[in-house]
């Protein structure tokens, strides 16, 4: 019971406290966003056209245990809810769409969904997501990934920013399963860059920016 | 001659004070990042009557001037930020 009470607090304090990666920025941005590891890839390009809501191109690599899976699609990120505090930010977004698949040499339909809440002020970051996808050609893919920030220093808006954090993943489809990396995160306005390396090696580069 | 002075003096001490740019200045809420809060200091730069704008994470204010002889309505400023994603607390004219 105690366990589960520390799960539910430490799920709660996850999604009461935001990241930068936002599937939904100001209204008409553009953004950029991508991220890299030998075992996936994931590539954005959104474009809010509401406050609440974007449309995105994503691209997609998986190393499954089999083969390579790609996936192109378009989808519709959606703000559930937002709060804003008076010393912190915290989100709630759904995102759903549909593209094609490609493995083994065979293409064919694919969906995909996902959740994500956020959580930050100027000093801690939190996230925690999920996602699932299913496409005619290939094992079904899902992706549950945590994080926790924090930041030495609060920095200014005309300052550089620099976060350390880790990130947790699971994706029991692909080779690489579980995967912890602590990772540095550094920004200046709408340009950022994560860098890190996993605890069993596995390289980590990841880009964003919005316009 | 007297009564033309006067007027002139009158216009001059006046029209300054029309013409002088009035900073504003938004307490907004929820913003605690430079990444995110970007989208404000783009929308007001956008607005033909911004001269300058400056945003304060520490304060959670954005501070625009205003060029000459214009201002922004609440109303536009509200809009911008609600569209920036965030929620305004209070807005401020120097007097």
């Amino acid at each position: 019971m105690k366990f589960r009470v520390t799960l539910l607090s430490i799920f709660l304090s996850l999604v009461t406290q935001t990241a930068l990666a936002h599937p939904v920025a100001y209204q008409g941005a553009t953004g950029v966003m991508t991220w890299n590891q030998p075992f996936m890839s994931d590539h954005w390009v959104t474009y809010s056209f509401r406050p609440n809501a974007a449309i995105a191109g994503r691209f997609m690599r998986m190393q499954m245990e089999d083969g390579e899976l790609n996936y192109n699609g378009l989808q519709l990120d959606y703000l559930v809810k937002r709060w804003n505090g008076d010393d912190h930010q915290a989100n709630i977004y759904v995102y759903g769409g549909g593209g094609v698949a490609s493995f083994d040499n065979k293409d064919g339909g694919a969906y995909f969904g996902g959740f994500e809440a956020d959580a930050e002020n100027r000093k801690y970051f939190s996230l925690i997501k999920a996602e699932y996808m299913h496409s005619t050609v290939a094992d079904e893919f899902s992706h549950v990934e945590g994080r926790l920030g924090i930041a030495p220093y609060e920095a200014e808006y005309t300052e550089l920013a620099t976060w350390f954090m880790v990130q947790a993943q699971w994706h029991p489809a692909l080779q690489r399963k579980f995967v912890v990396t602590p990772l540095a995160r550094i920004f200046y306005k709408s340009f950022l860059l994560e860098t890190g390396v996993s605890l069993d090696g596995d390289w980590m580069m990841n880009f964003m920016f919005h316009f | 001659m007297k009564m033309r002075n006067f007027l002139l003096m009158s216009a001059l001490l006046v029209i300054p004070a029309f013409a002088q740019a009035k900073p504003i200045t938004v307490q907004v809420k929820g913003m605690v990042c430079a990444f995110c809060a970007q989208g404000i200091e783009k929308k007001f730069k956008a607005l033909p009557e911004t001269d300058k704008v400056s945003v304060s994470l520490e304060t959670k204010k954005v501070s625009v001037d205003t060029k000459e002889g214009t201002d922004i309505s609440d109303d536009r400023i509200k809009k911008i930020v609600t569209e920036a994603g965030y929620d305004v607390v209070k807005i401020e004219r120097a007097k």
